[in-house]
């Protein structure tokens, strides 16, 4: 049996030392009209590791792969070029076949490799305070919610939401809101730029207001240029703004959330070294002002000192956590999504500062490439709002639209994400280049005419 | 673990260092206007082999299943197939993107079918979603569905009833949905139908119970509890982590469970990842169907797709659909198994528990000696009359090279020592430990003060944790 160590006599001796005749004597505890017989189970048979693997890897070439420079398809999970070490030191079992460190003197690999992360999520949004990791942006964009709710105790049921927000990102707000009887205000988006206007989320704002979230990029691949300013009136009216921010890579140029005035931070990380992976394992993260520290969901991970003196780290702050405060505690959360953020470590470490801001600068400036070559094609982009590596177009009609997708994916490309009746949202990152770019565009051109 | 200090990346890093992996497009693209962007960010900057090393460094200070034995009691450490890492890293899955039409993933999506089928068929429930993240997020579906049935059927329950020897996060889950938790004592370490029925009323929503519990006895009087439940109107949740102890031996769909997460990091081999990614799928039984979250994994004919148009669903409770590579290891190991290997794990599992429980007993305090299945609780009682704690004890063990059971944990047991082997553990790991534990025990008697300076072998010594509390350091500055 595969994993199972044990032969006959092993277990016939370990039966005797217990003092039962067989195993079955063991499960007596389950009432009998409720056991199974042997091979009960509708399962098939066990295979050998070669037959599963032959399995497996059959799936896997069932899924379309496009080549890397011909994927233009964004929308919340990007394709990014992951250094060859990520997989190799991830891969080291000592750091995945590890559970979460409760026990600091044997893990202090994971524990410092997590410290590090929060130090780096705290500069890249600068904020003071990160966690270890959630599920997901969007349900770490939902905590989020939850935690700014919680700071200003429960009083206030307002959160104004952008209509640019993530679609999937929106459903799971309003799914993680739902308990609490909240009201989620939809701001609108300025048609011609696609970013949202600080006067729109003025006239929205009121007393029972307790958060403003805004996303930049925005869904469209659009830079929030009012920001500053709605995070300016967020505060004026006792409201914490939120800003997240899905393709993180952005961050390697655009100013970021603390700088802009934002309180807390918002982050989908999987853009750091992480495959797309047909939508997970990708993770979230929170970063805040160190004001929100005791609000915090999940784990944080703090230095300490041991008892020879010497520098070290621990979870720390766990009495926010469920397993103390149990039916106290303001989030479930204890899986995380460490692994995910270890990645995530190792990739900006090897990026470094001027490998992000190089990459960043890539990203910014294929994009617009393509950008300006496709107008010129005449596909016109939905917004003049500046993009960062995605943005919106627009055809004649659902038709067009239809035909152009088509026919890209007919020559090998992910065309894009497909929006509304008749638009497209086209991401490209550094794992595109100028040939691969040149002949999208021209193919795009030939079957929008 | 012979490595015992390494600097922090920061402290390593050296300006203008840098890998070059990226290279300038060359284009005539010009930048945005100045006040859009920043300036510096902070990130360290290391060359690859320095990188490299820096974790490396950091994994020797670490301890995992492939370094030794990891009885974490309710955790469920087993041994994590190699095979499940190859799989999950084939191209095929990880360079396809959630987006792509339905037609281009038949092979993820069939492997999401197939795997939420054997799922089902293990627990003998009808219905299933993979999408939640991990075991917590199971249960915070779990309940949402629950809500909704009231909602559909009479209106909102107020009440959840969650017994002692539930894992944490139940409670926490529920409180979150908005509910009021009802704890009821498991007198003797198992629930008592007696127990729970005068608490049932028209204003409970459900019972949440783990089985086996964390005292690591079954609750055989699961069948009974579920139709005086339903004859209230009430449902019956199952939090499944413990699944390793009952998967192939019976169904707790059976005995008329309505709601069930199960741990794939726990029962289905897939690794913790130092905390994550885990993944906590939910099934359910006929009556929850028509809630489960979207997108639901549907076969149509030879086609797989995935299906929104569910109009009582919960609606969306992740992003895309879930920790999909997380899937993929499962399900590999599902077909390594195959129904004979699903019972043989339980088998095991419950075997090994039982031996340790006989070799411990008399040397630690057995506090509730029931039947056990896949896990046992001591306690420090006996050490306690030399000054010695289940602390000491834990941390004596890593001197002796072995992860710690789980401590202080359930709280129903003072002082707790969780112990929960797995089927992947050979006798004479389990022997091993045993006479570790036993000649722990007569240290306590003999020279407690070394189990109060334990460890002295490891990369750090005990940490303050409550000066970490109190003035919190939890990112580096320069």
């Amino acid at each position: 049996m595969p994993y199972i160590p044990h032969t006959n006599d092993d277990i016939r001796s370990m039966l005797e030392t217990i003092g039962k005749k067989s195993i079955d004597d063991l499960f007596t505890s389950i009432p009998s009209k409720y056991r199974l017989k042997k091979d009960e189970l509708k399962l098939s048979t066990g295979l050998s590791e070669s037959d599963a693997r032959n399995e497996v890897e059959k799936l896997s070439d069932t899924n379309k792969r496009y080549q890397p420079n011909r994927r233009f398809m964004g929308a919340g999970a990007y394709f990014h070029f992951i250094p060859s070490a990520i997989n190799h030191i991830t891969m080291r079992s000592e750091f995945y076949t590890a559970y979460t460190p409760y026990q600091p003197e044997i893990s202090q690999g994971t524990l410092q490799a997590i410290f590090e992360f929060q130090s780096m999520m705290t500069r890249l949004t600068a904020l003071e305070v990160s966690n270890a990791s959630m599920y997901d942006g969007a349900t770490a964009l939902a905590e989020a919610v939850l935690v700014a709710y919680h700071f200003k105790r429960d009083k206030k049921k307002s959160v104004i939401v952008p209509k640019n927000l993530h679609p999937e990102y929106m459903a799971v707000l309003k799914n993680y809101l739902s308990p609490f009887g909240m009201n989620i205000v939809s701001v609108d988006v300025d048609n011609k730029n696609g970013f949202v206007n600080s006067d729109d989320v003025k006239k929205l704002m009121g007393p029972d207001t307790f958060a403003v979230i805004l996303q930049s990029p925005n869904f469209y691949g659009v830079i929030e240029q009012n920001a500053a300013e709605i995070a300016k009136t967020a505060k004026e009216n006792d409201a914490v703004p939120i800003m997240l921010t899905v393709e993180a890579t952005s961050l390697g140029m655009f100013k970021p959330a603390g700088e802009l005035g934002f309180d807390i931070a918002v982050l989908e990380i999987q853009s750091f070294g992480n495959p797309v992976a047909f939508g997970g394992p990708h993770a979230g993260v929170i970063v805040a002002r160190k004001d929100f520290t005791r609000n915090m969901p999940g784990r944080i991970i703090g230095e300490t000192k041991d008892v020879d003196g010497k520098r070290a780290f621990v979870l720390t702050l766990a009495t926010r956590e469920q397993h103390i405060r149990r039916e106290k505690a303001t989030s479930n959360i204890c899986s995380n999504q460490a692994l995910v953020a270890l990645r995530s470590s190792i990739y900006l470490t090897l990026m470094g500062e001027d490998g992000l801001k190089e990459l960043s600068k890539a990203n910014y400036s294929l994009s617009h490439y393509a950008k300006e070559a496709l107008s010129k094609a005449g596909i016109r982009s939905m917004f003049d709002g500046i993009s960062y590596n995605e943005f919106a177009v627009k055809f004649s009609s659902g038709a067009v639209r239809d035909k152009v997708y088509n026919g890209l994916k007919s020559e090998g490309f992910l065309p894009g994400y497909k929006i509304g009746e008749d638009g497209l949202l086209i991401t490209v990152t550094e794992l595109n280049d100028k040939a691969g770019i040149d002949e999208y565009v021209k193919t795009a051109g030939r079957y929008s005419k | 673990m012979n490595y015992v200090k390494e600097p922090l990346v920061f402290e390593i890093s050296k300006k203008g260092r840098s890998n070059s992996y990226i290279k300038d497009p060359n284009l005539d693209v010009k930048m945005p206007g100045g006040n859009l962007l920043r300036e510096n960010i902070g990130l360290p900057s290391l060359s690859e082999i320095q990188a490299v090393r820096h974790y490396t460094h950091l994994s020797n200070m670490n301890f995992g299943v492939d370094s030794g034995f990891y009885p974490l009691g309710s955790c469920t450490m087993k041994y994590n197939p190699k095979i499940n890492e190859d799989m999950a890293n084939l191209a095929g899955f990880t360079d396809v993107h959630p987006f792509q039409d339905e037609d281009e993933v038949q092979g993820s999506l069939k492997l999401m079918y197939e795997l939420g089928e054997a799922l089902k068929e293990i627990s003998g429930m009808k219905g299933i979603t993979l999408i939640p993240a991990a075991g917590a997020h199971g249960e915070s579906t779990g309940i949402k569905l629950i809500d909704a049935y009231h909602k559909a059927h009479g209106g909102f329950r107020k009440k959840i009833i969650i017994p002692d020897t539930a894992h944490g996060t139940n409670p926490a889950s529920s409180a979150i949905a908005g509910h009021e938790v009802v704890a009821v004592e498991s007198k003797g370490g198992v629930l008592k139908k007696e127990d729970v029925a005068p608490l049932i009323d028209e204003n409970t929503a459900a019972l949440m119970v783990t089985n086996p519990n964390t005292l690591g006895l079954f609750e055989s009087d699961l069948a009974e509890l579920a139709q005086l439940l339903h004859s209230k109107g009430a449902l019956l949740y199952c939090d499944g982590a413990n699944t390793n102890a009952w998967m192939g031996q019976a169904r707790l769909g059976d005995m008329g469970v309505d709601v069930i997460q199960y741990n794939l990091h726990k029962t289905f081999s897939t690794p913790h990842g130092g905390g994550g990614p885990g993944s906590g799928p939910v099934v359910v039984s006929e009556k929850l169907l028509p809630y489960l979250p979207v997108p639901v994994v549907v076969k149509e004919g030879e086609k797989y797709r995935l299906k929104y148009d569910l109009k009582d669903s919960i609606g969306r409770i992740k992003g895309f659909y879930g920790n999909f590579l997380v899937y993929v290891k499962a399900y590999t190991y599902i077909l390594m198994l195959g129904k004979e290997g699903v019972r043989k794990v339980s088998d095991i599992a419950v075997l090994n528990a039982n031996y340790i429980k006989t070799r411990l007993k008399g040397h630690y305090e057995l506090p509730f000696d029931g039947d056990n299945m896949h896990e046992v609780v001591f306690s420090d009682k006996i050490q306690n009359e030399y000054g010695v704690k289940t602390m000491d004890i834990a941390k004596r063990l890593l001197d002796y090279g072995m992860h710690p059971p789980t401590v202080y944990f359930p709280l129903v047991v003072h002082g707790a020592i969780m112990i929960e082997p797995t089927e992947t553990e050979p006798k004479e790991e389990l022997d091993h430990f045993c006479d570790v534990m036993i000649e722990i025990a007569k240290e306590a008697k003999t020279d407690p003060k070394i189990l109060h300076d334990a460890p002295l072998s490891t990369p750090v010594r005990r940490c303050d944790e409550v000066g970490a509390a109190k003035t919190p350091v939890v990112c580096y500055k320069d």
